[in-house]
């Protein structure tokens, strides 16, 4: 799992973010002001740094100068194009406007993640292996046979492990903005990964909520 | 068409007529005395001739007379009761002309387009039956009359071209300043508010000027304090925004991790707390920003206020948070009363105690001091803590003005602490003066 580095002045929404990132399965370190961000990036080892641009003592455009070269972030209160492209001129990998949804949060980091060859390759949980990059599932070392549907469900619910998701959000990042599905199909591909994996105590129904791969 | 031609052009059309018509006058008033005094002369000379031709009247006579005078442009005709005797008329004498005994008449005639002055007269005392017509031509007269005419209209013209060049020049010159004001009311419609206007001479146009550039200038300030508030107004927005966002989004954030996340009890509570203290911000917020709204409309009742009561009051208030830091304070007081609201007051030193001991560093010092300075009351609030750099100075009091964004948010603040301390001021009609120094520290002077 990946070392992400927290930099944001707001105690309570760097802890939110922190938490986040845990709940998927991240290592994380929080700086709130840019000399600590400076001093900690060089301490560490870092995959990946959320960096928020208006910072006390050095902003975010400075410190990404100082840093060796980690992907950023860029966390800002102004979306403005100048300020985006500012950002991205000076090597961010991605651009995320505040307010902003931990969902979509944590979507980007796990692009950023992926993208940068920094991303997990295997994910277990008792005696089941996901290959993430070969796409391949294990059980007890024998192979179990998922459909492509299964598997990229399987996979949305590992990125988003802990979280309970909506149907409706399953159908959307497994099955595309696209499909036109009911909300019925995710039920009965969650019953057979269940079955299929004998997760029926880790794939949890949460109530009014829909589905919680828990871990 | 401009004002200096509408004046050239009626001054000019008026000017002509009245010369023109003066002219008219003049002419015809020589020109009826001088038809008058060629009349007498008719008259006279008809008489004369009449007299003559009495003593020795005969046809061949008349004859010689007639021809004599006909060379000096003089016409006669005789006629005895109906029947003509003789004349020289230019035109054929087909009628006798009426007389009227012992009496000449003359009237003015013309006959191929000449003018000739008639005069008829009959004979006196026996000769009662002759009647003696007198024609006189005018011709002379009257070129003189119109060469006359003629010099006038062109001695008029000439007048009347140099009074055009003159009015010209004069109104040219006379409507300048009013072309600067036009062109500098262009100006201003056009946004500009840099123009003035040459203020030289007394005169109303000058006064006009000097009055348009203290007008122009009245309105470039007040531009200049409109765009400021405007801009104030849209930083306040803009912080107010931002403010609310901050601690909203962190609640959606816990809420939604609260509902979704799969989490033990520890998280769980202090997300709840986080939940509590960011709306537990917004509220503070709020009701600072009613603070200031109230305090905006309403008047103060001024009572005296015991200054070394209030002095004393506030350090107390104060007390736990200065042992927080191990500060010490020191107290000077040299006034006695000051009019103003005792519980607004406490507040004021209150705030600007609290800002002093978030600047100060551990263990250091505090001044709070009452004096008096040029007959006015000065309380003085001072630390030596990390000051600041001037240019903060100006928009200190200015709501949600922050100048370490983070650490006075993680002290607590809300960025409103100094604009509802230059609110109480203002409704004690008294100044708040900030001085600082980097790393040295920060005095703030309440003057009343």
């Amino acid at each position: 799992m990946a070392h992400i580095l927290v930099v944001e002045d707001d105690c309570a929404i760097n802890e939110l973010i922190a938490r986040n990132l845990k709940l998927v399965g991240h290592s994380y370190s929080q700086a709130f002001d840019g000399e600590e961000a400076v001093r900690m990036a060089s301490v560490k080892q870092t995959d990946l740094i959320l960096l928020d641009v208006m910072l006390p003592g050095l902003d975010g455009f400075e410190v990404i100068k100082k840093i060796a070269p980690t992907p950023v972030i860029f966390l800002t209160a102004k979306a403005g194009l100048e300020h985006r492209l500012r950002g991205l001129s000076l090597g961010a990998d991605d651009y995320i406007a505040k307010p902003f949804e931990m969902l979509e949060m944590l979507a980007r980091v796990e692009a950023v993640l992926r993208r940068t060859k920094k991303s997990a390759s295997a994910f277990s949980l008792d005696n089941v292996t996901v290959d993430l990059l070969g796409r391949k599932v294990t059980a007890g070392g024998e192979n179990i046979e998922l459909s492509h549907q299964e598997y990229e469900l399987l996979e949305v619910l590992i990125a988003n492990r802990n979280i309970a998701m909506s149907r409706e959000k399953l159908l959307e990042l497994a099955w595309g903005y696209d499909y036109l599905g009911e909300s019925r199909t995710v039920d009965t591909h969650i019953q057979k990964l269940r079955s299929k994996l004998g997760w029926e105590n880790r794939i949890k129904t949460v109530y009014k909520l829909g589905y919680r791969l828990e871990v | 068409m401009r004002f200096w031609q509408r004046a050239f052009f009626s001054i000019l059309a008026l000017f002509v007529s009245c010369f023109y018509i003066s002219i008219f006058l003049a002419a015809s008033f020589s020109y009826r005395t001088s038809l008058n005094s060629e009349r007498e002369r008719a008259f006279g000379e008809a008489h004369f001739i009449a007299a003559s031709l009495k003593k020795e009247m005969s046809g061949n006579i008349f004859g010689a007379y007639a021809d004599y005078y006909k060379k000096r442009g003089i016409c006669l005709a005789l006629w005895r009761n109906e029947s003509f005797i003789y004349g020289s008329l230019p035109w054929p004498a087909l009628e006798k002309y009426e007389s009227v005994p012992d009496k000449q008449t003359a009237t003015v005639t013309s006959y191929e387009g000449k003018k000739y002055m008639l005069v008829v007269s009959a004979f006196q005392s026996g000769l009662d039956d002759y009647t003696l017509v007198y024609a006189h031509d005018l011709q002379s007269f009257s070129s003189e009359h119109k060469s006359l005419s003629r010099f006038l209209s062109l001695s008029g013209a000439a007048i009347a071209i140099l009074l055009a060049a003159g009015l010209y020049l004069i109104l040219r010159r006379l409507s300048k300043p009013i072309e600067h004001l036009d062109e500098a009311t262009g100006h201003i419609s056009a946004g500009d508010y840099s123009k003035r206007l040459p203020e030289q001479g007394n005169d109303e146009l000058a006064a006009l000027a000097r009055h348009f550039n203290v007008m122009t200038d009245e309105i470039d300030h007040k531009v200049i304090e409109l765009q400021a508030i405007a801009e104030q107004k849209q930083r306040f927005a803009d912080n107010l925004a931002h403010e609310l966002r901050t601690p909203l989004t962190a609640i959606h954030g816990y809420a939604w991790y609260l509902k979704n996340a799969n989490i033990n009890e520890d998280d769980r509570i202090s997300s709840i707390d986080y939940i509590i203290s960011e709306t537990k911000r917004i509220e503070e917020m709020t009701n600072k920003l009613l603070d200031l709204a109230l305090m905006r409309n309403n008047a103060l009742e001024l009572k005296l206020v015991n200054v070394t009561e209030l002095l004393n009051s506030a350090a107390e208030k104060m007390r736990p948070r200065l042992l927080e830091k191990g500060l010490r304070l020191e107290m000077s007081n040299q006034a006695t009363e000051l009019r103003g609201d005792q519980v607004l007051l406490e507040s004021l030193i209150i705030n600007l105690l609290d800002n002093a001991i978030k600047a100060s560093k551990n263990d250091s010092e505090l001044r709070l001091a009452a004096f008096l300075e040029n007959e006015r009351t000065v309380l003085e609030i001072r630390d030596f803590g990390k000051g600041m750099p001037s240019w903060h100075l100006e928009k200190l009091t200015e709501p949600f003005y922050r100048i370490d964004k983070s650490r006075s948010r993680s002290e607590g603040g809300a960025g409103l602490g100094l604009s509802l301390c230059s609110q109480i001021a203002e409704l004690h009609k008294a100044q708040l003066v900030f001085s600082s120094e980097e790393g040295k520290g920060t005095t703030v002077r309440i003057v009343f």
